[in-house]
């Protein structure tokens, strides 16, 4: 029998913050949401080196942009978390500083070139893309809306990225033979961006059911390929899965069995993968203690001044 | 997870909260766009005018403190009136009017026809 | 870009143009370390729109000077250091936000006060630029306003903008020490209102106002200078150690030259 609240999902009403929620709605939504949040900032972090890296101009002030936007990204996400569990931002933010609280595996391996950049933008991005596009129906009204604007977004990081990898595959035979080299490597990590196959997981299905989510992981997986498996071929690049193919009578895409030894692997070692990840942003952080510790002052004082002003009657 | 209430800044916090409404258009209401952390208000006005997104050129944005604002209560029955109010709506004027409902507004309508 | 621009006619233009699409690419690109770096989230916002603006405003000039067939990344990252006019101001990598605050301050006022003349100068297309290069400029104003007020709050944050300012101003020396003869020329091809003479003592009038109004030790010095009742900062007097505009550069230059800008 459904709860009231699942009544109101399946009825196709969008719940608001002034709703009542259950505690397990709460629950599976901020963890999806800190997910995705994580996901940005790490993403941004990571991004964050290969500016330098960029070969033109333009480059050099879209990457800037970009990251820009996905730290705007995670910090609506994260707004939205602190309403809905009362952590607030800066808690969440040193979670994700500490290897406490977790993010997408593809964000877990090295990049050491622009090439490599560029294939793994193309890729993650197109995958945020596709999952961030089954959120926009979410049954969580503030999660939807966020998602429209993060979309929106998300489409200059795909055309971006997409430009990217063309003007590379387009430069010369060797350096498509190093972006077909990447895609080999970055291919399989790819189909690990969306989680364990249906049925693995409760809470997936869970999510679904309260319109937390709307696709589920192999849903999104389908999209995923939907999405990439014409680019791929458009540049003249190969799937590196033989058996990436579509069945017209199933109508859906038939692919090897991804490597799930893998993504436990990634989140096993969560931990401490994760915190050697965010190593350089965390001392960077700790370094601006005083930054924030004048900040912190200055708030004071102001607090000072209108207790004051209170007391005098105000 | 442990969920608390809406919360305000705790007595430790080193800053607190701002929300800034940004007006995008012309002819269109303020609407709200984001919450940003900051120290005072003019810190926030700062930091709130390159947080939001400015591709779309907004005309005004207001920045106000998280504390300054008082919000209705979860279900809070203030906000609905719970007595007909329906002769305020144009539908019941369509429906009806004074008649009251749509049925008696065809009765009578049948009979000023005979 | 070949573009109709009379005073570029005049020998001296083009070096100018340089130096301040030179100062402004080394500014955001020195300033780009702390994209997805800062203090806090808000920052990495704000820093990454500031870095837009000046790598944006360096384009402004570099399109203005392009010779035929030179494309920006030839004139931005190609250059050898000693073709360079940048101030030597911006030249060090960043590492201290106190020190970053303190270098936009006195940078950002400079060019500033460049705009503003070129803007009010008989160019059309040099003063078009201008304009759109100042609307961005007042928030940089702002900004280095509200952060040098903000971090003068404790004992630790202003020892930090003491040693920016310790570090910055003898560095702030050539910003207007461009050859001789070129203020002049400036002048009479209309591309300046004013005399760059002029746009130093502003420059050194706004910096004694906002060291005087915060609680900051920054040695004054205590008799006035020629014409003016303002007191030069020590680290500011007499002639630069190093000269940009005149392509001398410091090492952490000529490096970031040669990788092609491809580091911090």
């Amino acid at each position: 029998m459904s709860s009231e609240l699942e009544q109101r999902v399946e009825a196709g009403e969008t719940l608001e913050p002034t709703d009542e929620l259950t505690d397990e709605y709460r629950s599976l939504l901020a963890a999806m949401v800190r997910f995705t949040a994580n996901t940005e900032l790490i993403g941004a972090w990571l991004e964050r080196p290969h500016i330098p890296h960029a070969p033109t101009y333009e480059r050099r002030l879209a990457i800037i942009a970009k990251i820009q936007d996905e730290v705007g990204h995670a910090q609506m996400q994260y707004r939205l978390v602190e309403d809905i569990t009362g952590k607030s931002r800066n808690e969440l933010l040193d979670d994700l500083l500490s290897g406490r609280s977790g993010f997408g595996n593809a964000f877990q391996y090295e990049i050491d070139s622009w090439q490599e950049y560029a294939m793994f933008v193309w890729l993650a991005d197109g995958g945020a893309m596709t999952l961030q596009h089954t959120l926009l129906r979410s049954s969580y009204g503030p999660y939807a809306r966020v998602m429209r604007r993060i979309c929106r977004e998300e489409e200059f990081h795909i055309r971006y990225a997409g430009d990217i990898v063309r003007r590379q595959v387009n430069h010369s035979e060797e350096r498509k033979r190093q972006m077909q080299e990447l895609l080999n490597e970055w291919w399989p990590r790819g189909m690990l961006f969306f989680g364990h196959k249906d049925g693995e997981s409760e809470s997936v299905g869970r999510m679904m059911e309260l319109g937390i989510r709307t696709k589920s992981n192999d849903e999104c997986r389908q999209a995923y390929l939907d999405n990439f498996v014409p680019k791929i071929r458009d540049f003249g690049l190969e799937v590196p899965d033989p058996n990436v193919e579509y069945d017209e009578e199933a109508g859906r895409w038939n692919y090897s069995e991804p490597d799930w030894a893998e993504l436990e692997r990634t989140r096993e070692g969560q931990g401490p993968l994760a915190a050697s990840r965010v190593d350089t942003r965390r001392e960077a952080f700790e370094e601006a203690d005083w930054v924030r510790d004048a900040l912190g002052e200055r708030y004071r004082a102001g607090l000072g001044d209108t207790r004051a002003a209170g007391a005098a009657g105000d | 997870m442990e969920f608390e209430s809406r919360r305000e800044a705790s007595p430790e916090a080193e800053e607190e909260r701002y929300d800034v409404f940004v007006q995008w258009r012309r002819g269109k209401p303020h609407e709200y766009a984001e919450t940003i952390n900051a120290s005072d208000p003019e810190m926030a006005f700062l930091l709130a005018r390159r947080n939001v997104d400015l591709r779309s050129e907004p005309l005004s944005i207001w920045v106000a403190p998280r504390s300054s604002m008082v919000q209705s209560e979860l279900g809070d029955s203030t906000l609905r009136p719970s007595t007909d109010r329906s002769y305020r709506s144009v539908a019941h004027y369509a429906h009806g009017g004074d008649y009251g409902s749509e049925e008696a507004a065809e009765e009578a309508a049948e009979e000023a026809g005979q | 870009m070949s573009l109709d621009v009379p005073a570029l006619s005049s020998e001296v233009a083009k070096p100018f143009l340089l130096s301040l699409a030179d100062d402004e690419l080394v500014m955001g690109h020195r300033l780009s370390f702390w994209v997805a770096r800062g203090p806090t989230i808000e920052v990495d916002n704000e820093v990454a729109a500031i870095v837009q603006d000046e790598l944006g405003h360096a384009r402004l000039w570099y399109d203005v000077v392009a010779e035929a067939g030179e494309t920006i990344e030839d004139l931005a990252f190609g250059r050898p250091a000693g073709q360079r006019r940048n101030t030597v101001l911006v030249e060090a990598p960043m590492a201290d936000f106190g020190e970053t605050i303190v270098r936009q301050f006195l940078y950002d006022r400079a060019e500033e006060l460049f705009l503003s003349a070129i803007r009010d100068g008989d160019d059309a297309e040099l003063s078009a630029r201008a304009e759109v290069a100042l609307r961005e400029e007042a928030f940089h104003r702002e900004h280095a306003d509200v952060w040098l007020d903000h971090l003068s709050e404790t004992e630790e944050s202003r020892a930090h903008l003491e040693a920016g300012f310790e570090a910055c101003l003898p560095r702030s020396r050539d910003l207007f020490a461009f050859p001789e003869g070129t203020s002049q020329e400036l002048v009479e091809a209309g591309v300046l209102d004013r005399a760059i003479p002029t746009l130093h003592t502003e420059w050194i009038e706004e910096v004694v106002s906002t060291l005087s109004d915060l609680p900051l030790d920054v040695p004054l010095r205590t008799s006035p200078i020629e014409n003016d009742a303002a007191d030069i900062p020590d680290a500011l007097e007499g002639e630069p150690a190093t000269n940009g505009r005149l392509g001398e550069h410091t090492d952490e230059l000529v490096e970031l030259a040669e990788n092609g800008f491809t580091e911090f």
